[in-house]
């Protein structure tokens, strides 16, 4: 058991950091999953749209290393191993926050990541629930071994901004950024110093149904600004 | 001495365990088990290769090892705190003063200062070697910042998982107390209540594993580079917030040349500024001491019988592998006239480098080497070549046999009973995978094993 509670600067920009790379591992999968399925009947150039989406430039010439790029290749930093490391870049300096065990759901995809890649494995979709099941573990545990309030509300804050930025990026329905943000509030109340005060209220009011389905380019452009510039950690 | 091992090693429950290799492996692998390695200035991280075949020691003997240990450790931090304060053992001619002066450890910014409890070496890595007779022999003292108990302690953790019966069968000594026999002494130490950190170089070191595994199992704050502050001689951890909590002991992973950007290595961004002011003042317990290279120092090794006689009054029960020092006249025309068969090692040098071993080289290097030893005799110390005991491990699907040294570790200034110290009931098996090779170190391809202190 720890014997102290205070978190310093730097272990909270990279409990911060976890949860966003997390969450973003976690919808990537989720994302790429159905891609790949629409680019079994439907566009084979899908995968441009989700590559433009997530910010990433298309690279590879053909379907097959479609698919193992954007899981495999680390000199990539849209794929999924890039974002895995940029996990364990942040997890393994909290070990002592987040303990062993939890660590281990880092570990593990990385591993099975870096090996695959190494030894030219085409990703199938077992690979891909494997490393979502251990997304969702991590985050089990979590739950399950880490008590303390403020080391929770930061990696969740993460997660949730996380969150908000795929929806906006890949339209997803006003509900769940909503949902998100409403929870995002809940950890304001929280850890309220965590946020830029001024950004986080013209989110809130930018973030309307109304104005969210009718807002183009400019709007979307907008709301990343501010969701990304939301939290001062 | 008792041979156990070939007993232990082909029984049914033994078998489980060894054939659990690659289950540990993996676990090991899960828990991110790893130390870090820099190849022509590129960092790579390695796992650190287990091998399930324990070190296995008796009881009796274990009892004649843990009363060595205590016994040496506690002369080292006698000689220590004599180095830095009365000098009694220059004084009486033990120790050539030119061997404290000159070594690369001693640190005259150390003279006159009282650490909390008067202990510099809090956590000592004692290296040794059995040999194919039974003896035990020392083959160096780690004091300054010895590393390897996360090992053993983790591995224990995962073959007791995976190998239970092994375990249920074999009375042997948990050794998954490290962190609380840790904790005790940094809590004994600590100074104005505190909070104990593990200051880290960061996730580029080598061990940075262990830094942040002992410190989950602690309870200890990892801390790094710039979390730290000097106030009014008081160090301060800084929080998020700007809030400040009270530091009473940092168990230090990082080397005296660095800890203080303002009393040593200037360009230093691993430390604390004013850190040495505050250790001066006995505000902090900085664990382990400034100052220890002085007695590690290889060429000290050489004297540590006679400081054990010195200042405990006692034999020594513990002995160094049979060295000289070209320093001596005597030794000066035997490492000459034997030096085909020596080892010759470079005090300056540690992690298994400059180490020589004379059969290894050429009449032409022989000469040169010679040469280095009249022209810089301080530099070097001879050893005869110890014909240690060779340990089995498994390579591939068979079991062959390689060199093996352990690491024991002995922790001072705790609470209880032998003035706060403690040999912890483990220690770091190392072997060299190389069967032509004597070196076992890490950094040099060598693996690990667990080390069984027997309950009986």
């Amino acid at each position: 058991m720890k014997t102290s509670t205070i978190l310093s600067p730097s272990k909270a920009n990279s409990l911060y950091w976890l949860g966003r790379y997390t969450e973003r591992v976690y919808l990537e999968l989720h994302l790429l999953r159905l891609c790949f399925d629409k680019m079994i009947d439907g566009d084979p150039q899908e995968y441009g749209k989700y590559l433009s989406a997530i910010g990433g430039v298309s690279r590879y010439p053909d379907q097959a290393s479609v698919i193992n790029g954007l899981v495999h290749d680390l000199s990539n930093p849209a794929s999924v191993i890039s974002s895995v490391e940029r996990c364990n870049d942040n997890a393994v300096l909290l070990r002592d926050e987040i303990k062993s065990p939890t660590l281990g759901y880092i570990q593990m995809p990385l591993e099975l990541l870096r090996q695959n890649a190494k030894n030219g494995i085409e990703p199938n979709v077992d690979e891909l629930q494997t490393l979502t099941d251990w997304m969702l573990a991590f985050w089990g545990s979590i739950e399950e071994r880490v008590y303390d309030d403020r080391v929770r509300t930061i990696l969740k804050i993460g997660k949730l901004i996380e969150h908000i930025d795929m929806n906006v990026r890949f339209d997803y329905k006003f509900y769940r950024i909503e949902e998100a943000f409403k929870a995002l509030g809940h950890c304001k109340a929280e850890e309220p110093r965590a946020f830029n005060d001024e950004v986080t209220d013209e989110l809130r009011e930018m973030l309307t149904e109304e104005k969210y389905t009718d807002g183009g380019t400019e709007y979307k452009n907008k709301l990343l600004y501010l969701v990304g510039n939301a939290v001062v950690l | 001495m008792l041979d156990t091992s070939v007993t232990f090693n082909t029984s049914p429950n033994m078998q489980t365990l060894i054939e659990s290799r690659d289950s540990v492996n993996r676990w090991l692998e899960r828990y991110g088990v790893r130390f870090g390695v820099y190849k022509n200035g590129i960092f790579n991280e390695q796992f650190f290769p287990f091998d399930s075949i324990p070190r296995v020691i008796p009881r009796k003997d274990w009892d004649i090892l843990e009363k060595g240990l205590v016994q040496r450790v506690k002369a080292l931090n006698a000689f220590l705190w004599d180095i830095y304060h009365d000098k009694s053992i220059i004084k009486d001619g033990i120790v050539p003063e030119e061997f404290v002066y000159s070594s690369k450890g001693y640190m005259p910014e150390c003279e006159g200062i009282d650490p909390v409890g008067k202990v510099y070496s809090h956590i000592s890595g004692i290296d040794l070697v059995e040999g194919k007779d039974g003896n035990w022999f020392i083959l160096e003292d780690n004091l300054r910042i010895p590393s390897g108990a996360s090992y053993p302690m983790i591995a224990r953790e995962i073959t007791r998982k995976v190998s239970p019966t092994t375990f249920i069968d074999n009375s042997i000594a948990d050794n998954r107390d490290y962190p609380e026999i840790l904790k005790d002494m940094m809590d004994t130490m600590n100074a104005g209540r505190g909070i104990n950190v593990i200051l880290t170089p960061g996730r580029y070191n080598s061990a940075f594993f262990e830094h942040s595994y002992l410190a989950e199992k602690t309870g200890a704050v990892l801390a790094f580079p710039g979390d730290m502050t000097v106030e009014d001689d008081i160090v301060w951890y800084t929080g998020l917030y700007k809030e400040k909590v009270r530091v009473g002991a940092i168990y230090r992973r990082v080397s005296d040349e660095y800890l203080d950007p303002l009393a040593f290595e200037a360009s230093s961004l691993l430390g604390v500024p004013n850190l040495f002011q505050a250790y001066k003042k006995g505000n902090v317990a900085v664990i382990n001491g400034f100052g220890n290279g002085v007695a590690d120092d290889k060429g000290i090794y050489y004297f540590v019988p006679k400081m054990v006689k010195y200042y405990l009054g006692e034999e020594p029960i513990l002995h160094n592998a049979p060295t000289y020092l070209p320093y001596y006249k005597e030794d000066y025309d035997y490492i000459l006239a034997n030096i085909g068969k020596l080892v010759i090692k470079d005090v300056s040098e540690a992690g298994g480098y400059g180490v020589v071993f004379g059969r290894d080289l050429t009449p032409e290097k022989l000469e040169e080497l010679k040469s280095l030893i009249v022209e810089q005799p301080r530099r070097w110390i001879a050893q005869e070549v110890i014909d240690f005991k060779d340990l089995e491990i498994i390579e591939g699907e068979e079991k062959v046999w390689r060199k093996a040294d352990l690491r024991a570790f002995v922790v001072s200034g705790g609470s209880g009973d032998n003035g706060g110290v403690r040999v912890w009931k483990s220690g770091l098996t190392r072997f060299s995978r190389n069967p032509a090779s004597f070196v076992v170190n890490s950094s040099q391809g060598g693996g690990f094993k667990d080390t069984w202190i027997m309950n009986v």
